[in-house]
């Protein structure tokens, strides 16, 4: 069973303390939020998320998940701005009553590449970062214990779900179950598909919460942990400058009229 | 009780046991409604369900964490960034549900008359509201098609709900709470979509925020306006959903949760 | 010196029509095997979970009377102490796993981590916990990935290594094949062995004639007998259980007058052996 969508390669960035890798995500956001230049995005997609891709081996399935993501929205984004953005005068060309404008186009390419960024740097963080490594990182830094029996449990529950769901589909297709047609038909198959899967799901609960009881997960003491992050100073140094060079951009963007988008 | 308090009551083991299937629920049943192509998005059930069963908080927690989850630890195709952005509107789904449910708007008690009136103006405020959205006044195209779309789907929905409140089906509170949270969930979502994606969040309804776009509306009224029509029908169709899931819970079960009282008569 | 003491314990739980536990009186001694059988519905899980102290502290409902854990009142003592004393293992060996856990070994620290045990100790522990319970192979894999005997041991592995001096085992082989069974309880007799004291809720007797020193009967709700297991279980088809095979022959030999009608019926091979051999 995958239990997460971690990648295991041996490579320098994926050594980088989870809170680094964080770190170095939220600098690139920030970023191209705060910087008015139009090709910041790409700038840094190209100079920065993709070489640390390369440098973590895994610059494929980050370029072929960012597209997933971005692709449908860039399509979506083009459309609605480059016809329709309030008080664009600068005609391309014309489709019957509508009118693509170059201000709406640029505004798409503006927000589609920022989004892409954004996109790009948090999955390099994800497909290099074991999960259990994210949620011990989090609790250390400070977040509440249970946040990380919260992530962790989410992440191992989705694929098991998933496949009761395909599961529950195949079964009840199979006892002629109707789930293409009009909108009637589909909305009656729903029930027939969702009950099995939730009540499943909900009535291991109370024994879930039984065994974590059994484990003292709620003691009120200090926690110790048996996996190991490995720190170094050079690194913590880099990300207190990584924030306050976030925290720098922020602040002046906000005083600074050159840097508001 | 101080809000401390109320955290460690709300927060119960079993309520921590709880959330990360609940945040799984969101996004298989999310999943699964889109495979079947009904146009509702149906991505909080699970959100809304801890909020029932263990209080606003918790069922708050339970949203932001389902939407960060969602967009930035699951890579694509499940997870998608676009969701992380509207943490907000998680968090709210999630609190104002278990504020409802406190008010006890879960549990099926009113006299029949007065649930009747009370679904009957629901629905009749979901109708003028698409009227209203789709009318000359508010934009300044003619929507004829989309006017007539919009108050045929809320007039079939007042009708069905008054016959099921009629029947006793489900407590008639839910209606007015689903409304009541999409409008407020569009009112949270909508600066989010227009500043953040600059109004489009590569969904179907993309398509309704176009033509807003095209009758002169601004970025952010059209994306409110897109809002104001997809979600008090999500919000409402979700209500119904977890109220027959919780219906469904064993009593033995649901008396286990903080708010267990909420949907069961002590 | 007994670890478990329960004095008049009774239990509704909240919104339930009637008792699920009435009146129940007895006391476990230290370093035994005290099995607990009955009827589905006959409270043992419910009983399980007093001698826990996830009733009063986890289930809602009315508790009376009291459950002592080497002296400690388990009303006025926190759960989170309580299961460094007694420790509860139960049916679904699926549900045990903490789900926060990626590897075999993670999972059994976890208990550690709760507790706060400096990663030092914990080592040695966990090794220990792995090697009692034929765990070493698969130190490494995913919990998931195991069998129902090894998720089970796993679990049992896993409130091991917290080290409490009581183990209450409800029914943990009700959903392993033989061979899973028999590697659980196994694993159980070692526990034993080394001093512990396992209170277990199993439905198959035999198990229960070979290994326990002493057997409690509950019975809608109620303690109806306790002793020695080949005394206890004669009567076993009255209280609706199963009763073994090696009683249910010896029964058929008596009736057709092979045996004499004094003498009590075997529960175990080597009883049967003896009881066959007259």
């Amino acid at each position: 069973m995958n239990q997460s969508f971690y990648l295991d390669r041996a490579s320098g960035w994926h050594a980088l303390h989870p809170l680094t890798k964080i770190a170095v995500a939220f600098a690139l956001s920030v970023t191209a939020f705060c910087v008015r230049w139009d090709f910041i995005s790409v700038a840094l997609f190209v100079f920065v998320v993709i070489p640390f891709a390369v440098w973590g081996n895994i610059w494929r399935p980050v370029l072929r998940a960012t597209f997933t993501v971005i692709l449908p929205l860039a399509v979506s984004l083009a459309l609605i701005q480059g016809f329709f953005f309030p008080g664009a005068q600068d005609v391309l060309f014309q489709i019957g009553p509508f009118a693509l404008k170059r201000e709406g186009l640029e505004f798409a390419f503006v927000t589609g590449t920022r989004l892409m960024l954004i996109a790009g740097a948090g999955l390099l963080v994800v497909y290099a970062t074991h999960p259990a490594d994210l949620a011990l990182a989090l609790v250390q830094a400070g977040a509440p214990y249970p946040l990380a029996y919260i992530i962790v449990t989410a992440i191992q529950l989705l694929p098991e779900m998933q496949a009761r769901a395909d599961g529950i589909l195949k079964a009840q297709q199979a006892r002629g179950l109707e789930t293409t047609g009009s909108l009637r038909v589909r909305v009656s198959a729903l029930l027939p598909l969702l009950a099995p899967l939730v009540y499943g799901a909900l009535e291991n609960v109370q024994e879930r919460a039984l065994a974590l009881d059994a484990r003292a997960f709620r003691a009120p003491r200090a926690k110790t942990s048996w996996r190991v992050l490995r720190d170094t100073l050079a690194q913590r140094a880099l990300r207190w400058l990584l924030v306050m060079f976030s925290i720098l951009l922020i602040v002046a963007s906000v005083f600074v009229p050159l840097f508001i988008r | 009780m101080t809000f401390m308090e109320r955290m460690q009551k709300d927060f119960t083991t079993i309520t921590l046991a709880l959330i990360p299937v609940a945040i799984v629920i969101n996004i298989v049943v999310g999943q699964v409604v889109a495979l079947l192509k009904i146009p509702v998005y149906m991505d909080s059930v699970g959100t809304m369900l801890v909020a029932i069963l263990s209080g606003p908080l918790a069922g708050a927690i339970t949203g932001v964490l389902s939407n960060l989850i969602w967009g930035w630890v699951l890579p694509p195709p499940i997870g998608n960034p676009v969701a992380a952005a509207f943490w907000g509107t998680a968090l709210v789904i999630g609190f104002q549900t278990g504020l409802f449910a406190n008010w006890g708007w879960f549990k099926n008690k009113l006299p029949q008359s007065q649930a009747i009136a009370y679904v009957l103006g629901a629905g009749m405020l979901l109708t003028l509201l698409q009227l209203f959205l789709a009318s000359p006044t508010f934009g300044s195209a003619d929507f004829t098609p989309l006017a007539l779309t919009g108050v045929v789907m809320g007039i079939v929905l007042t009708v069905i709900t008054t016959f099921l409140t009629w029947r006793g089906t489900f407590p008639p509170l839910i209606v007015i709470g689903g409304v009541l949270l999409g409008i407020v969930s569009a009112i949270i979502s909508a600066p989010v979509a227009a500043q953040v994606f600059g109004g489009a969040t590569g969904a179907g309804t993309d398509l309704l925020v176009a033509l807003f776009r095209y009758s002169g509306l601004d970025p952010l009224t059209s994306n409110l306006a897109q809002g104001l029509i997809s979600d008090p029908f999500d919000k409402f169709v979700s209500y119904v959903a977890v109220w027959f899931i919780v219906r469904g819970l064993s009593k033995r079960l649901i008396n286990q949760f903080p708010r267990g009282e909420n949907v069961t008569d002590r | 010196m007994s670890s478990l003491a329960v004095e008049q314990l009774g239990f509704q739980y909240v919104q339930a029509k009637s008792d699920a536990l009435r009146g129940i009186t007895f006391e476990v001694p230290s370093s035994s095997i005290t099995a607990i059988v009955g009827a589905n519905g006959a409270g043992k899980s419910t009983l399980c979970y007093a001698l826990a102290g996830f009733i009063p502290h986890f289930f809602k409902g009315n508790m009376r009377g009291a459950v002592r854990v080497n002296g400690m009142d388990s009303k006025q003592t926190p759960l989170a102490q309580l299961v460094t004393q007694v420790g509860l293992a139960f049916q679904n060996p699926f549900n045990q796993i903490s789900g926060a856990k990626l590897t075999v070994s993670e999972e059994i620290a976890f208990g550690l981590e709760n507790l706060g045990v400096p990663r030092a100790e914990m080592e040695t522990r966990i090794a220990r916990a792995l090697e009692l319970f034929g765990l070493e192979q698969v130190a490494h894999q995913s919990p998931y990935a195991l069998s129902g005997g090894q998720q089970q041991r796993l679990a049992l592995a896993s409130i091991f290594v917290m080290e409490p001096p009581v183990m209450v085992l409800d029914e943990p082989t009700s959903q392993l094949d033989p061979q899973g069974t028999r590697e659980v309880m196994a694993a159980i007799q070692t526990l034993a062995a080394q001093g512990r004291t396992i209170v277990l809720v199993e439905h198959k007797l035999e198990w229960i004639a070979e290994l326990a020193t002493r057997v409690l009967v509950l019975h809608h709700g109620e303690l109806v007998a306790q002793g020695a297991p080949r005394e206890i279980l004669q009567c076993a088809d009255e209280w609706g259980l199963n009763e073994t095979r090696y009683a249910r022959a010896a029964r058929m030999a008596r009736e057709r007058g092979l045996v004499a009608k004094d003498v009590l019926l075997p529960q175990t091979l080597e009883q049967a052996t003896n009881f066959f051999r007259v």
